[in-house]
């Protein structure tokens, strides 16, 4: 570990995960791994992600491609439920006898 | 009947949906299938999959590791009398004793994304303890190096919402002092990195989600930075004109109605709604709706009055 970031050394061997995992992941912009001074990290704020999409590629078995869409889809579900949270509440405001004009 | 009659087997074949002779490999397919359909993170917010998943992880590490299996075959149905039960369940009221889970006034907390002890049925832990919440059954792998984060939901009422103000929290018996900037929404989610469960052997801390619960107001309602109110004004004002007290959110403000206002109309306050969250000193309006309240038990006098007063009025 180095400050806020963890060795990307180490990260393989916390995890037990294959190095072309986590660089497939780095390709496709899922996480970042930073290069400085000879060593690779991989941040500290990551670690969330990183430690789901290891979950998802070993507990269920969706390949990095997979991870991307799941991904992507998620984001997109999670704007929907913010919509549909939204014009609930609107929802809410006309029931009770309110207009806004 | 004491606790441990009540406690139900699990049939953890059929919550895989695999017979008993299953393989190692039919009930990792099995249970990838399954995980792909329930898992947590595939359903946010779904407490019903989250309840389907913790079985489906219970059975997934009992049936996928073989000693686990062979002791969950040889007692089966009779679990209740197995030899190891008793060793079991003693050691299971240490370690559960050991355990504590805070929450505070207001303030519900809660861990997400994967599994600890505490979620696996006491049929689990009278079978065979604890202690399998850093690695999975099925590949050995572990998946936690930071902390957990934790979920935490603060319920404020509309009027707190209005002022940026600091509140502390009780997180797991550590306190937590939060500032809470005016204008905060219904529903909105912040993230106090490094505020999660502590992490292990060094590791990073996870993070602290709050969500805010804005719990309605008996007066205003809001929509976006906007506040809307009622204001009763009686015949007279409405038709005569004449001005009305007003409540806001900092006090009363006099307005003026004007003559022949309509039941129903609807006057705007500029800058009396709610704060725009981060944005200081900008706020939204408050548009106040008009009832008109019609006199109830008229005089013989008032009675005569308004018969007069219909009579210039027809056509």
């Amino acid at each position: 570990m180095s400050g806020n970031r963890l060795l990307y050394s180490e990260c393989l061997r916390i995890y037990e995960v294959e190095a072309s995992f986590i660089e497939s992941l780095h390709e496709v912009g899922l996480i970042h791994v930073v290069d400085q001074e000879e060593e690779r990290f991989i941040e500290y704020d990551d670690l969330s992600d990183l430690e789901q999409f290891i979950r998802w590629h070993y507990e269920m078995d969706i390949n990095v491609q997979g991870i991307d869409a799941l991904r992507h889809m998620l984001e997109r579900v999670k704007s929907l439920q913010s919509e549909l949270d939204q014009l609930r509440h609107e929802l809410r405001f006309y029931k009770s006898g309110f207009s806004h004009t | 009947m004491n606790r441990i009659e009540k406690m139900p087997y699990i049939n953890y074949y059929k919550i895989l949906g695999v017979d008993r002779n299953a393989t190692a490999e039919d009930i990792k397919k099995a249970y990838r299938k399954l995980a792909r359909k329930l898992h947590p993170d595939l359903n946010p917010n779904d407490k019903e999959a989250h309840r389907k998943f913790q079985e489906l992880n219970e059975a997934n590490e009992v049936l996928s590791d073989p000693e686990k299996r062979a002791r969950y075959d040889k007692y089966g149905e009779n679990w209740k009398h197995g030899e190891e039960y008793e060793k079991a369940q003693q050691q299971h009221q240490q370690q559960r004793g050991r355990q504590q889970w805070g929450s505070g006034d207001g303030q519900t907390f809660y861990t997400q994304g994967d599994f600890s002890d505490d979620d696996f049925s006491d049929f689990f832990h009278s079978m065979f303890g604890s202690g399998f919440s850093q690695r999975s059954g099925s590949t050995g792998r572990r998946y936690r190096f930071k902390g957990a984060d934790y979920q935490a939901e603060l319920h404020l009422t509309l009027r707190q919402a209005t002022q940026t103000h600091q509140q502390t929290l009780s997180v797991h018996d550590k306190n937590v002092r939060i500032t809470i900037p005016a204008g905060v929404a219904d529903g909105q989610k912040i993230k106090l990195a490094g505020y999660g469960q502590p992490g292990a052997e060094g590791s990073p801390s996870g993070d602290l989600y709050i969500t805010f619960i804005i719990e309605e107001d008996p007066h205003f309602k809001r929509l976006g930075n906007d506040l809307h109110t009622e204001a009763a004004i009686n015949l007279y004002t409405a038709v005569l004109g004449g001005t009305v007290m007003i409540d806001t959110l900092d006090g009363q403000v006099k307005m003026t109605i004007k003559a022949g206002t309509q039941p129903g109309s609807k006057l705007r306050l500029k800058g009396k709604g709610f704060p725009v969250y981060k944005k200081e000193g900008a706020f939204g309006d408050l548009y106040v709706t008009l009832k008109v309240q019609l006199p109830e038990h008229l005089s013989d006098k008032e009675k005569e009055l308004f018969s007069e007063l219909s009579k210039l009025r027809k056509p």
